[in-house]
């Protein structure tokens, strides 16, 4: 069983010259099952490459254990741990022929000679490496070395692989297309695979479960959908989709006997929006506090005419436009807040026109501003 | 400006198949009889001695070669205590002019302890002075300063990754020295090697304080003495010089193809 657990995790790089020291991971908690593929994803800075880096033995652990199986690895070299690692710049020895690359590892491992051979053999077919085996990483192209850095990562089959941003020097086709294979790599290969990115396209796409950090701390953990459909709290919401989750400033209030989402605490001009029956139960004991309201951008209609507006209906102005061929992304401007809203490519919204919009509060959600975290039932 | 350059070796060549008649009746004119016995006479004159100027050279060379790549891969790779301040010391010793420390270091070598008869106070002996060790250690400490700072710094501007990969893939430091940093520093390393040989064959201070058995003799002290002992003709002189910079040009030759070699390793297929 190759389960990696990290238990209350953290890493403090010490004060170096002017630097002060820098906690860059801060107490995680975290289970990655038996060939799962986990995706660590933030935003750049968050610890994530430092936590990856002290699974694989790179950097010291200043607190807490990291387990791969049942075996406490933290003082474990490198090279002990049954591990593989992929690096963002590929870090292949320029110096080698890629058959060289992928048989260095199994050579310092004393295998024999055919069982290397036919190890790389097996990798280089897998990968559609066998004409390229004598070259030198120069003489290839982004994308096949981002294969041989995988292929030197599956020749000693290790139990545990850890990527390391692998996509991000590569142009967003090959992205896309070596996103898949990596995918189906870790199919047919049935290993663990930690993989890190700042990407949440690759996040969503690649993970059997996604971990979001920020700022050296855990902020979820769920598959791709949970995270999307019901995020945790106001930085997994405004990280994860594209564009992001709009989220509206503002106070529950009382309008007649309703409950309604009052823009920017009735100050300025700030629209209403009226909460349904469980928005409702949700805001039922805050009423006049601070609340956050979210909304995707694919959850807020337009409205084709003022006319057939129902009296939920939102004003807003329009800002601008972006037209991405299969959709378009609709700025709008309402009391103090910038909407975006995907709508079908066929809507046609000049600027600076009044509009009405809808909100689809059955898909809408409520967080609070101190903790941060979603109101949930 | 070229000529300025190209002249003296054009008059060396001249000089060394031209009798000392002709060279005074017409410098500039062609001979009228190529003297090639010139040169029989100056390799006979100065063969052993180029072939201890090249021994010396050479194996100063390899072993500095090594060493300052050692050094250099220590200082990059391997945090200890007073590290900086070390590697400070070494870049002074570049600054020092080395006639300043002639002296010093003739004395040095002449009392180090226990060496050549001397006592544990270098008293009583010749210590180095003599030997062909007063020639190779000069030249492998003294070389390794420029060698270690060049490696150092190629070293340093590796991606941190190659030494990660190479940890996980299994390599132990020295595995990582002898695997990936060596091959990667060779370029460095030639143009150090080349360099150094060059200043070492050339060297003429140092032997000329530190040698004077004529079986020691480097090719510099052997050449400057040809006119002492033959006054009349300077023909054979000249091809003295000529011939002994044949070990020079083979260097060059050999190296700069090496050095061209590694430097776009990896970018032509197969
Ligand atoms: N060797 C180091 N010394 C000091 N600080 C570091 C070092 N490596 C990374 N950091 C800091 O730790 C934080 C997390 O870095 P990293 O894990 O690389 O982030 P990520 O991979 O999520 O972009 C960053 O703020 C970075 O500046
Ligand atoms: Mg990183």
């Amino acid at each position: 069983m190759s389960e990696v657990t990290l238990s209350n995790l953290s890493k403090t790089y010490p004060a170096a010259g002017k630097n002060p020291a820098f906690q860059a991971v801060k107490g995680i908690d975290l289970q990655i099952r038996d060939r799962e593929f986990m995706v660590l994803v933030g935003p750049s800075g968050c610890g994530k490459s430092t936590t990856l880096r002290m699974i694989a033995g790179l950097e010291e652990i200043t607190d807490g254990t990291i387990a791969i199986g049942e075996t406490v690895v933290n003082n474990t070299l490198p090279k002990d741990r049954d591990i593989a690692m992929v690096f963002q710049n590929y870090a292949l020895y320029p110096h080698m022929t890629v058959y060289d690359n992928m048989a260095f590892g199994l050579k310092l491992r004393k295998y024999k000679k055919d069982e290397i051979k036919a190890r790389v053999g097996e990798a280089a077919s897998m990968l559609g490496l066998q004409d390229m085996l004598d070259r030198k990483p120069k003489a290839l192209s982004g994308g096949q070395r981002q294969r041989v850095a995988v292929g030197r990562a599956i020749v000693r089959k290790p139990k545990v692989f850890l990527f390391d941003e692998p996509l991000s020097n590569l142009d967003a086709k090959m992205r896309v297309s070596t996103r898949a294979e990596i995918s189906k790599l870790h199919k047919s290969l049935d290993a663990t695979m930690i993989y890190v990115t700042h990407d949440q396209v690759e996040a969503m796409t690649m993970g059997d479960r996604i971990c979001i950090m920020n700022a050296g701390e855990i902020m979820q953990v769920d598959t791709p959908l949970a995270v999307y459909n019901e995020p945790a709290n106001l930085f997994v919401a405004g990280f994860i989709g594209s564009p992001p989750m709009n989220l509206l400033y503002g106070t529950v209030a009382k309008s007649g006997d309703q409950l309604v989402f009052q823009e920017n605490d009735g100050q300025t001009a700030g629209i209403q929006v009226p909460l349904d029956a469980r928005l409702s139960r949700l805001a039922q004991k805050r009423i006049g506090s601070e609340i956050v309201f979210g909304i995707r951008p694919e959850h807020i209609k337009m409205l084709s005419s003022p006319q057939a507006a129902p009296a939920a209906s939102i004003p807003a102005i329009v800002d601008n436009s972006e037209p991405m061929g299969s959709e378009t992304f609709l700025y709008l401007l309402t009391g103090s807040h910038k909407l975006v809203a995907r709508i079908p490519p066929t809507g046609r919204f000049e600027p600076d026109t009044a509009t009405q919009l809808a909100f689809e509060t059955e898909k809408a959600h409520l967080f609070d501003p101190q903790s941060q975290e979603r109101i949930t039932e | 400006m070229a000529m300025i350059t190209i002249a003296p070796f054009l008059m060396t060549i001249l000089l060394s198949v031209k009798s000392s008649d002709e060279v005074i009746h017409d410098f500039w004119a062609p001979p009228e009889e190529i003297r090639w016995d010139f040169f029989a006479q100056a390799l006979g004159f100065i063969q052993h001695s180029i072939f201890n100027s090249a021994i010396t050279a050479s194996v100063s060379v390899i072993l500095l070669a090594f060493l300052s790549s050692l050094s250099g891969y220590v200082f990059a790779r391997i945090q200890f205590p007073g590290k900086e301040l070390i590697y400070l010391l070494i870049l002074a010793l570049m600054m020092v002019p080395g006639i300043l420390t002639l002296i010093p270091m003739f004395l040095w070598y002449k009392q180090f302890p226990f060496v050549g008869g001397n006592d544990w106070l270098g008293q009583g002996g010749h210590g180095f002075l003599n030997t062909p060790w007063v020639l190779l250690v000069h030249y492998i400490a003294g070389g390794q300063v420029l060698g270690i700072i060049l490696c150092r710094t190629y070293i340093e501007n590796l991606p941190q990754s190659l030494f990660d990969s190479a940890r996980i893939d299994g390599a132990s430091e020295l595995q990582i020295y002898r695997s990936i940093a060596l091959p990667l520093c060779l370029p460095v390393i030639a143009t150090v090697s080349i360099l150094s040989f060059v200043g070492i064959y050339n060297d003429y201070m140092w032997p000329l304080i530190t040698i004077d058995a004529p079986n020691l003799q480097t090719f510099t002290l052997r050449v400057t003495q040809y006119s002492s002992e033959h006054a009349q003709e300077h023909g054979p002189e000249f091809a003295s010089y000529i011939i002994g910079s044949i070990p020079l040009i083979i260097v060059f030759a050999f190296g700069m193809k090496y050095y061209v070699n590694g430097i776009t390793k990896g970018s032509i297929k197969g």
